[in-house]
């Protein structure tokens, strides 16, 4: 055991916390007595890490089983990672304190793009080879999940097996697979080719992939028993689904530290920018019952005294109203306070905000994303000024000061007028305050404004557009703040090389591998972390191995370009996209699902259902 | 709505848990063991529960007081029953009972720092270090202080602050007990005394481990 020789280096870092385990509802269970030893790892710190719903899920779907033991381990921070260099300490699981080299499965969660290098470091800090080809034993094998996996290109030289799509039911379908042959003794090469003929299971060494002379690919061709097409996978049923009663309670401080549970699966809005809209789809709901149910047994065994909701648009469930009742039935007595993030402005209604004000008031966040209704015609952001006004001045009258407004710049056709926009939308909404007899007294009114950069990502309408360049970014952010002529309003931006390499990552080919390799071995880790983030050196790695970033971020592909990603099949139609791409270049929109189904495709996935098309709003 | 004192020791991985980690894990806890917690009357409700004497991030503890108020009448012991069930590994509840002292009348503490070094001449070293630094005037320092409101470093004599030390060398391990000011007007943390000493000596043992023993009163009497 790791202890004694942690507890000697843990004096020199920094929250050691993060790095013993030990938390309550921590599973321990014998080593000698289970076949499969499994490793979640994410790529960022503890504090993100746990917080994350994905990992609670699979963390504890695996512990169920009496033939398995899962383990948490997260990015060592910088002073943390020194230490165990030096001391020669490899990656260990924070339950057994044992190093996840022994282990059989070690499987990562990609949820964002600049987690990547993080993921190569940790396999090095584990004193495993980082390419899957180098790692030559059975064990272990290398799994990813996550959202990013959509695209798992750029990461296929160090990934045996990417999973996409939801992880429920493959999880344990794959360690069922590994367990049998464990047994056989067989090798790593037999174990993928069995692999992948189960459904959701992408190897990416058994499938070659050729370019054009310009660079883009020209073919992407499976091998043996490689499917043309690897359709994700989902869970068709939520309520049925397995979901924990037991959270692991983190002593230390995270970012998000309470009872989280889930209402509904995709998202019935198609914002033509939004790739979670169009990754989770089918839309699948739990009913209010089952989440309450879900509620009561975690906030017991955790002892949280919060509970959020999580969505993608938690007023667009449509159970909402039901499951509010439940919950504040028990919720006020036992001092819980409930939070629902991801409220969009169109349908709120007087009702929920009464309610709204029975819970805890948090800050109040609108999403217009675009400045212009043009703009937000374009992005297919069904919301009018009207409606954004209007809901700023019921949550004035409701006692609220503070207002957040997120956009974005760069999206697609978007001009200085649009840029305007953006600062006028926030000026009226400050108007909006002093307008307003019912205005809290006696206080002023802040309004921030965050400006994100636009990404272009797969299996959204938007994958073949170009990212607008650095420079393109900055004089729009100058030009914002230019607009800006009150102090109520703040304004924020996100860092553009960041922005940039998220595209590249996020449109990136398997050539790019070479390039996070390189940009590792420089030095390169936590990207995510603006004091981490070093551009230089990415720039670096991008002309040790011959490519452009523009090439990937700022170009626009044509349609019948073969993309990257064109092997994965999330559902979605690509003629739809293509029509939904057409439509935004006309400032077209296209009603949410319940209005109307746009024919997306993904029910296909669900046997045909999806819960947009039969349930409607009034339950 | 009544008090209670819940005696608890802190050990291996626990002792990683910060003070202020402390209180949101026994708020934790005691909502697991569905204890009936009282919670502050007027807009920002919180339970009350408040924790003896900090206890610094790690280091063990053999008995540690933490008070909380309860509504209804939930005996004791199973109170005690129920968190123990709740509490995260290495925290261990001794006992559940009224609290006797103020935490205000804690004056002093016994704790037991073992220290590793290298060989047995360093260890003689240092305890002679030690014997040394005691019987001076005085034993410097420096210590994060405040000023005007304003935080400073300053120079502070601890050597007032220490009470009673009691040595004993076992070859390259000295084990030192000692008993030292607490509290909130005058406190000394072992750790500090220990890095004055090596500062002194110009080396420092390989590691030192500190377990707080006991509370005291005034006295030296057991804080009850």
């Amino acid at each position: 055991m790791l202890y004694e020789r942690l507890d000697k280096i843990l004096p020199n870092v920094q929250k050691p916390g993060r790095y013993v385990g030990g938390e309550y509802n921590s599973v321990i269970k014998d080593k000698n007595k289970v076949d499969i030893r499994y490793a979640f790892c994410f790529p960022d710190t503890y504090e993100i890490g746990m917080s994350h719903l994905g990992m609670k899920i699979l963390y504890s779907l695996v512990n169920a089983r009496e033939d398995a033991w899962c383990e948490r381990v997260f990015a060592p921070w910088t002073d943390m990672e020194e230490e165990m260099r030096k001391n020669n300490i490899p990656l260990y699981g924070l339950e057994s304190l044992e190093p996840i080299k022994d282990f059989d499965l070690i499987g990562f969660t990609l949820q964002y793009e600049l987690s990547y290098t993080n993921v190569l470091n940790m396999l090095d800090l584990a004193q495993l080879p980082i390419k899957a080809a180098d790692r030559k034993e059975l064990t272990p094998i290398v799994i990813a999940g996550g959202s990013c996996v959509c695209n798992p290109e750029p990461m296929s030289e160090f990934i045996d097996i990417f999973l996409p799509g939801e992880g429920e039911e493959v999880t344990n379908e794959l360690i069922d697979l590994l367990k049998e042959h464990k047994k056989k003794g067989s090798d790593k090469e037999t174990f993928i080719k069995e692999a992948v003929k189960i459904k959701g299971v992408y190897a990416p060494s058994l499938y070659d992939v050729s370019y054009n002379e310009d660079g883009t690919v020209k073919e992407i061709k499976a091998r043996d028993t490689a499917p043309e097409k690897v359709e994700k996978r989902i869970v068709k049923d939520l309520d049925s689904m397995y979901f924990p009663d037991k959270f692991v309670v983190p002593a230390i401080e995270v970012v998000h530290d309470r009872t989280t549970a889930e209402i509904f699966r995709g998202c019935i809005r198609g914002c033509r920018f939004c790739q979670a809209g169009f990754l989770y789809r089918p839309i699948r709901e739990k009913s209010p019952e089952t989440v309450n149910q879900q509620c009561l047994a975690l906030t017991e065994s955790t002892g949280y005294d919060e509970i959020s909701l999580c969505s993608l648009s938690t007023s667009d469930y449509t159970g909402l109203p039901s499951l509010l009742e439940k919950l504040l039935s028990w919720t006020t007595d036992d001092r819980i306070n409930l939070s629902l993030p991801s409220l969009r402005i169109d349908n709120f209604s007087d009702d929920l905000m009464e309610k709204l004000l029975e819970v805890r008031r948090s800050g109040l966040t609108f999403a217009p994303e675009a400045g212009t209704q043009r703009l937000r015609d374009v992005i297919n952001k069904n919301i009018t000024e009207e409606e954004v006004l209007s809901t700023a001045k019921k949550a004035f009258s409701g006692g609220w000061t503070a207002v957040k407004l997120y956009f974005m710049l760069g999206l697609p056709t978007e001009t200085l007028e649009d840029v305007k926009g953006i600062a006028e939308l926030a000026q009226k909404v400050v108007n909006e305050f002093y307008n307003n007899p019912e205005k809290p007294k006696g206080k002023s009114v802040s309004v921030s404004v965050s400006a994100a950069s636009f990404v272009p990502k797969p299996f959204t309408p938007f994958q073949w557009e170009a990212q607008a360049t650095p420079d393109e970014l900055k004089e729009k952010q100058d030009y914002l703040l230019e607009s800006t002529t009150t102090k109520k309003v703040r304004v924020s931006f996100h860092k553009t090389p960041t922005s940039l390499m998220e595209a590249v990552f996020a449109r990136g080919d398997r050539r790019v591998s070479a390039v996070i390799e390189s940009a590792w071995k420089k030095g390169c880790k936590f990207d995510s972390w603006d004091d981490q983030f070093d551009f230089d050196k990415w720039v670096e790695a991008f002309a040790d191995c011959g490519l452009t970033m523009d090439f990937y971020a700022n170009r626009k592909r044509s349609f019948d370009e073969v993309l990257p990603w064109d092997h994965m099949d999330y559902g979605i139609s690509k003629a739809f996209l293509i029509k939904e791409n057409e439509k935004a270049h006309n400032a077209q929109t296209t009603p949410h699902c319940r209005e109307k189904c746009a024919g997306c495709g993904t029910n296909k996935l669900n046997g045909g259902e999806c819960h947009a098309l039969n349930k409607n709003m009034v339950q | 709505m009544r008090l209670t004192r819940i005696w608890f020791s802190k050990k291996g991985r626990a002792k990683y848990i910060s003070h202020l980690d402390l209180y949101r894990t026994f708020t934790r806890a005691v909502r697991r063991a569905g204890i009936p917690l009282w919670y502050t009357e007027g807009f920002n409700t919180h339970p009350y529960i408040t924790i003896a004497l900090p206890l610094a991030i790690m280091q063990e503890s053999d008995r540690e007081a933490v008070d909380i108020r309860i509504e209804n009448d939930m005996a004791n012991e199973e109170i005690k029953q129920k968190l123990s069930a709740t509490c995260p590994e290495g925290i261990e509840i001794i006992d559940v009972r009224k609290p006797w002292d103020d935490p205000k009348k804690i004056a002093f503490a016994d704790y037991t720092v073992m220290t590793q070094f290298a060989n047995s001449d360093d260890a003689k070293k240092f305890e002679a270090y030690i014997l040394k630094s005691l019987k001076e005037e005085e034993l410097l320092v420096e210590k994060m202080g405040k000023k005007n409101g304003r935080k400073v470093m300053k120079e502070v004599n601890i050597l007032p602050l220490v009470n009673k030390t009691e040595l004993a060398l076992k070859g390259s391990e000295l084990r030192i007990k000692m008993t030292v000011a607490a509290g909130s007007t005058n406190n000394l943390n072992p750790a500090l005394f220990i890095d004055a000493v090596s500062q002194k000596a110009e080396f420092k043992p390989l590691s030192v481990n500190i377990t707080r023993n006991r509370l005291l009163t005034e006295n030296l009497k057991e804080f009850e």
